[in-house]
């Protein structure tokens, strides 16, 4: 892992598939529970998450970094629009893979309680669901026949919302 | 030290992911979608959606026009109609915090060719309704041409789309007054219609106010207004907001006899007016500067023109 700055304090990530990830830790930082672990002293030099892959793992220690080097909006306002553009684009970039990867990262932003990201992978969910039939959104997210509703279930909720299916 | 390993589910992949997905992030995503025709067919996906889609509490109804071929074509019943049909689907998000009703367009806005713009404000005791037209905002007054009268078909014309409006005002009124009266938790709704005209819109205390006003009043859902005035100004000039109003038409719509407060009756209409300047004092704080601009308007209306008023 490249390192803007050599002097600045590292974190080492290790994910499921035991990869590690030397970070610093300005950008652990954009994750709210690392950095609730880092002020509690309860994190050690390497923090294992055991439920999170190197290529999701990856994809957003990509996403941190970016943020970590964008000035942060509360900090003022008179920040540049330029850098918001800058970051709105990276966003639609980043957010540019496929559905189970974006679940995925849902799932470890979750987890590791990283408000932006969590807020821009739901969007990106949304977005491509939007304006789709249910069976085409089952697809999308590959929902579970299991879960599916019962004939009687559905045939309550097509009648009582009969307005929407013209 | 701590580890963050979870217990359960582990990758495997063969599951769906989107099964793992705790509820709330679920919802998260159902509530980046604010369409309720989108989300009524969000009901159809799958039991998770069909339950978890109920919290969300910010919801953009759009309401389709359906086209009734019993009646004739009278706009109201149409959009009525239609409304009523979203509405029901509408009753299952019982915790509905924000609700944006765009109604179809009055099918009769356009057809005479001129700009007309109205607003509709709901008040204590009176409720009023602000008509202007033709071409009448304008920023600074050089734009505006002599005090001239209308000629009589244009007057005509002016007034009966003018009455038109009124009946959307009122309808808008009910479903504002029946929506606050239903959600509970609600805190913010607006009406317009997809033109943009005569938007209600209220949030924050004044919705509380309203609820309020419909527990201990409720007849007021279905009351009609049982006195009307009107009054018309050629050139309306509001110096707080600098706009220049031409061809204003404000009715006044007073709710008398409500409950059992006798002293309604008693109350005269100056009085009335006295109220409505002291409250518009009281809290200025307006969503834009158009909703300043009508409520001025009626100010206006009653410091300098109150003379024109007359009772129909």
């Amino acid at each position: 892992m490249s390192t803007s700055s050599s002097s600045s304090k590292k974190i080492v990530l290790k994910s499921a598939d035991n990869e590690t990830f030397e970070i610093d830790e300005i950008v652990a930082l954009e994750s709210q529970a690392i950095k609730n672990m880092i002020e509690d002293e309860c994190a050690d030099n390497v923090i294992p998450l055991g439920n999170i892959d190197s290529k999701t793992l990856s994809k957003i220690i990509e996403y941190c970094k970016k943020h970590a080097e964008s000035p942060k909006k509360d900090d003022n306002a008179d920040i540049d629009e330029k850098a918001v553009e800058d970051l709105k684009s990276f966003d639609a970039e980043f957010a540019k893979v496929d559905m189970p990867l974006i679940q995925d990262i849902l799932m470890a932003a979750n987890f590791l309680n990283i408000d932006n990201l969590i807020g821009l992978m739901c969007r990106t969910i949304a977005d491509r669901i939007k304006g789709k039939t249910p069976e085409e959104i089952r697809k999308i997210l590959n929902i579970n026949k299991n879960d599916l509703l019962s004939p009687e279930q559905e045939a309550k909720a097509r009648e009582e919302n009969s307005w929407a299916f013209d | 030290m701590l580890s963050l390993m979870k217990t359960e589910g582990d990758k495997s992949g063969d599951s769906s992911s989107f099964s793992n997905l705790p509820d709330e992030m679920v919802l998260l995503i159902l509530r980046e979608v604010i369409d309720l025709k989108t989300l009524c067919l969000f009901k159809l996906v799958c039991k998770r959606f069909n339950q978890i889609v109920l919290h969300v509490d910010t919801i953009f109804l759009n309401v389709p026009l359906i086209e009734n071929l019993s009646s004739d074509s009278n706009t109201l019943d149409e959009s009525s109609d239609s409304f009523l049909s979203c509405f029901k689907s509408l009753l299952s998000f019982k915790g509905l915090k924000s609700l944006h009703i765009e109604l179809p367009p009055s099918v009769n806005d356009d057809e005479n060719g001129f700009f007309f713009k109205w607003k509709f404000i709901l008040g204590e005791k009176i409720d009023f309704f602000v008509f202007h037209s033709p071409n009448s905002v304008c920023d600074t007054k050089e734009n505006v041409q002599d005090e001239e009268e209308d000629d009589l078909v244009l007057a005509t014309q002016k007034r009966i789309i003018a009455i038109r409006c009124v009946v959307n005002a009122l309808f808008r009124r009910k479903i504002l007054l029946a929506t606050i009266d239903t959600f509970p938790l609600l805190e913010k709704i607006s009406i317009t219609d997809s033109g943009k005209r005569g938007r209600v819109s209220h949030s924050g205390e004044k919705v509380v106010e309203l609820r309020n006003g419909l527990s201990s009043h409720p007849e007021t859902l279905n009351k009609v207004h049982s006195r009307l005035s009107r009054c018309y100004v050629p050139l309306l000039e509001l110096p707080v907001s600098g706009y220049v109003m031409k061809g204003v038409t404000l009715i006044l719509l007073e709710r008398t006899n409500l409950g059992n407060d006798k002293n309604d009756s008693s109350m005269k209409s100056d009085d009335h007016y006295d109220n409505f300047m002291s409250n518009y004092d009281d809290d200025s704080v307006f969503e834009d500067n158009e909703e300043a601009a009508y409520s001025e308007a009626v100010m206006e209306i009653f410091k300098k023109h109150r003379g024109r008023i007359k009772r129909l």
